[in-house]
């Protein structure tokens, strides 16, 4: 049961990759960010060189997941853990788009690609068991879908 | 406005398998083999630190960091034997490597003073454990018989990425439906190349066999 700490690395992912596109999330709010602006601001000389002050704000609309089949979670409880987090994290409603990515296995016997059938590990074509996992472990964030709100000078002043 | 779609590409992994393959390497260059024991609850991973240990009596040098949820119960049955921490994780059902490294810290300097084999007693539980990378070098499921020689396939994760499997309690496989044969065969369907190691924690039957099992992994992992 370790679903909502792969949301919480989820939701920090996420929030670190609008951070270096120098995007802010509309309902992210001005606690998560000013954190960032602050520090940010004392080290660097001129205000305006700060990436968050001409901040895009945006609104998330929808992340983009690749759960795969043996990555050991349970996509209905990630989806569970996710509604409930994404609205702490961001004061609304995100889309989670997951894809189950199969497993599957090259026998390394005799090359054979297959697709890995109940977690027998066994090769579909020469029987051989001496295979190694092709697909299927990974959990990997593919991409986020955003709408462009407007400035952050424009909106905060 | 339109949505626009922005391509990331990122594993979500990857910052902890880095901390892990980091840990793991610093555990090499310090000469110690570190291994992951996961089980059910009661399936004797305490019982077989303990003969294991006894075997040694000091021949090799080992430490144990043992997980639970609650009570150091295990960490009081290995206390007299060699040096031990307990990791209590508070209701979580498995460990993480912060908090193996934290009980590896409390660890004094003439515990670690030639330490070859650190055991790190995972809380018991199949499912979450085999998902949780902890620098180990090697992963050992322990099984035992009154558990029903079925569980291979029923925990699929947990065997695919154990490096070894040690079947535990054979003294009882007179009085229980465990057929060894079946388990190896379950087990091999899962991971082909799976050692399968029975022994009796408790009699000391296949004890010997496993400590030397743990010394040829040491010198394989470590050379």
């Amino acid at each position: 049961m370790h679903e909502r700490s792969l949301v919480r690395s989820l939701i920090a992912q996420v929030n670190e990759e609008l951070r270096n596109r120098g995007l802010t999330s509309d309902s992210q709010t001005s606690q998560t960010l000013s954190g960032h602006t602050t520090s940010n601001s004392d080290r660097l000389p001129s205000k305006g060189s700060d990436p968050f002050d001409h901040g895009m704000r945006t609104h998330l609309q929808g992340i983009r997941l690749e759960i795969g089949e043996f990555s050991g979670v349970e996509p209905s409880l990630i989806q569970l853990a996710f509604e409930e987090m994404a609205l702490e994290a961001w004061g609304h409603a995100v889309e989670l788009d997951l894809e189950i990515i199969p497993l599957t296995a090259e026998c390394l016997t005799c090359k054979t690609r297959f697709r890995v059938e109940a977690f027998r590990f066994v090769c579909s074509d020469c029987h051989g068991t001496n295979v190694q996992i092709r697909s299927g472990e990974q959990m990997q964030l593919v991409s986020l879908d955003i709408e462009p709100i407007g400035t952050s000078e424009s909106t905060t002043v | 406005m339109t949505i626009q779609t922005i391509p990331v590409q990122k594993d979500l992994q990857a910052t902890r398998r880095a901390a892990a393959d980091a840990w793991r390497s610093e555990l090499s260059k310090r000469g110690i083999l570190c291994v992951n024991l996961i089980s059910s609850p009661g399936a004797g991973k305490t019982s077989l630190l303990q003969a294991t240990a006894r075997h040694w009596a000091g021949t090799a040098k080992m430490a144990v960091l043992v997980g639970d949820i609650a009570t150091d119960r295990d960490a009081q049955r290995l206390a007299p034997l060699v040096p031990v921490r307990q990791l209590t994780t508070g209701g979580a059902c498995h460990l993480e490597l912060p908090l193996v490294q934290t009980g590896f810290g409390q660890l004094a300097p003439e515990e670690l003073e030639g330490l070859e084999f650190l055991f790190v007693e995972n809380v018991g539980n199949l499912v979450c454990p085999a998902s949780h990378d902890l620098g180990e070098h090697m992963r050992v499921v322990v099984l035992s018989v009154t558990e029903g020689d079925d569980k291979p396939g029923k925990y699929p994760k947990a065997f695919r990425t154990s490096d070894a499997c040690v079947i535990n309690k054979i003294d009882l496989l007179p009085y229980v439906p465990f057929s060894l044969d079946a388990v190896t065969t379950d087990a091999h369907a899962v991971r082909g190349d799976l050692p399968v190691l029975p022994v009796s924690a408790f009699k000391g039957d296949g004890i010997s066999a496993w400590c030397e099992f743990l010394r040829q992994k040491r010198e394989e992992f470590l050379k």
